[in-house]
């Protein structure tokens, strides 16, 4: 089974591809049946919040667009497995997230060697440098910045606080599917979005205020 | 107690509405060609990637392997052509090793049929059946079949003497020995005797021993085997077949074909 790009939807809004009205479940049937189209469907709807996921994950957007490609070429290699038993959203959001922390094993054993790598570690105390609380003139400057600390604060989380708050504070999915994602009971991906929250506060202590 | 609770999740809310603030990323334009381009290259992978396939790749490759080289040695014969003489120069007495390319019925079932003696001092090859006894499987006059080589004759359990290849041990009473001088090989055939420069002097016979059947007597003096002169210096080594002794008897110089009947 072939695919082809020309099917593909430009920019993720699927205008020439069919199924745009179908369901997940119905354009996964579709691309299992051997219907590019509907393959390319289903990239153009989840491209998106799949490269954001990942982005918040690594803090890295080149990392995050490739283990983004990735997780779509997982799917499609991995369509005669899928079952239409539960979201496909949180199939493929799991995929992902397993493709993330894999990386930051990587990356963990990479810095072993190097010593810029020796403060990235999963532990929850984990080094954060706070960020320069001095005044800006720009609006936008202090925004990008925030967003930045912020950014650098979520890396710092352990990988199991980090994939629910970001899949529950940015991506914004539900605590069900998030636990669902992670394979998780209802109550413990609850503790560890909320822990992870807290762990967040004390890293921008003073910050958020602003 | 109530207001911590509250604190808390005014924390978090705090925190989970500065995460919902980030700025959203998009992927890049050339996402999709890059996935496809993925997927085409994996796809003809595939077929070579495949466990399968690499299994099988692993096992195949030592198969042709030991398969050539099998058929390598089951057609090469060894290195030795036929009817060329494979082993053992001789060490002092070329001529008494080399008589045996002179004898044209080296195979065990001419040697049987012609009443021949067959010692043990190196290898002959011949013919076809000696070298390669275990495919050619002559048959000697009695009906006997000849199953090969020595190491064939050894696994059989009733044969613990270990011949030549093509001698067959049932029927020739030399021991599988190295360098023989005059005076052993003589001993084999049954005759005591004392070489010196000019033969050997045979001082007894043993009864019903192959130089007895043959008709070689107490007094003889043993100048040639198969017209090859043996001495006190005479050595042999490696395998020959013996088909007469020249004899000094009452000073008449006489050829005695060996017979082990």
């Amino acid at each position: 089974m072939a695919l082809d790009v020309n099917e593909l939807g430009v920019g993720g809004t699927g205008r020439s591809a069919p199924g745009r009205g179908s369901s997940d479940h119905q354009l996964i049937e579709s691309a299992q049946a051997g219907d590019e189209a509907a393959f390319a469907e289903i990239v153009g709807r989840y491209k998106n919040p799949i490269t954001n996921f990942l982005y918040r994950f690594l803090n890295d957007y080149e990392e995050a667009v490739d283990l983004a490609q990735e997780t779509f070429v997982r799917v499609y290699f991995a369509l005669d497995r899928y079952h239409t038993n539960y979201a496909f959203s949180t199939y493929i959001y799991r995929i992902a997230a397993n493709l993330a922390i894999s990386e930051l094993r990587k990356r963990k054993r990479r810095s072993i060697l190097s010593l810029t790598g020796l403060f990235q570690g999963e532990d929850e105390t984990a080094e954060f440098q706070p960020p320069d609380t001095r005044p800006l003139p720009d609006r936008d400057l202090v925004d990008d910045e925030q967003s930045r600390v912020i950014a650098k604060a979520i890396a710092t989380l352990p990988p199991k606080y980090r994939t629910p708050i970001i899949l529950r504070d940015v991506e914004g999915r539900s605590y069900e599917e998030v636990a669902e994602i992670m394979k998780l009971g209802l109550g413990t991906t609850k503790s560890r979005i909320s822990r992870a929250r807290a762990l967040l506060r004390e890293k921008l202590l003073g910050y958020l205020d602003r | 107690m109530q207001e911590g609770i509250f604190e808390n999740e005014r924390e978090g809310a705090e925190v989970s509405a500065a995460l919902g603030n980030l700025k959203k990323v998009s992927a890049p334009a050339n996402f999709e060609a890059n996935v496809r381009s993925v997927i085409e290259e994996r796809s003809r992978r595939s077929f070579f990637g495949a466990p399968g396939f690499l299994l099988g790749l692993k096992f195949a490759v030592p198969a042709a392997v030991l398969l050539v080289l099998g058929a390598f040695l089951l057609f090469s014969n060894g290195g030795v052509e036929d009817g060329q003489i494979a082993v053992s120069d001789p060490i002092a007495q070329p001529a008494a090793v080399n008589v045996t390319s002179e004898v044209p019925a080296v195979d065990p079932a001419s040697a049987v049929q012609a009443n021949s003696v067959i010692a043990e001092a190196g290898q002959v090859n011949n013919q076809v059946p000696i070298n390669r006894p275990a495919r050619s499987n002559p048959t000697a006059a009695n009906g006997q079949v000849f199953q090969g080589g020595s190491r064939d004759m050894a696994l059989s359990p009733d044969n613990t003497s270990v011949m030549p290849k093509g001698v067959d041990p049932k029927t020739n009473s030399a021991a599988p020995l190295g360098s023989l001088t005059a005076e052993s090989i003589l001993s084999k055939m049954g005759i005591s005797a004392r070489c010196v420069d000019d033969g050997c002097a045979a001082s007894a016979v043993r009864s019903n021993s192959f130089a007895e059947k043959s008709g070689i007597k107490k007094g003889d003096v043993i100048e040639a085997i198969d017209g090859n002169p043996v001495n006190a210096g005479t050595i042999f080594e490696g395998n020959i077949i013996f088909r007469n002794v020249s004899v000094v008897r009452d000073g008449k110089r006489i050829t005695v074909p060996l017979n082990t009947k």
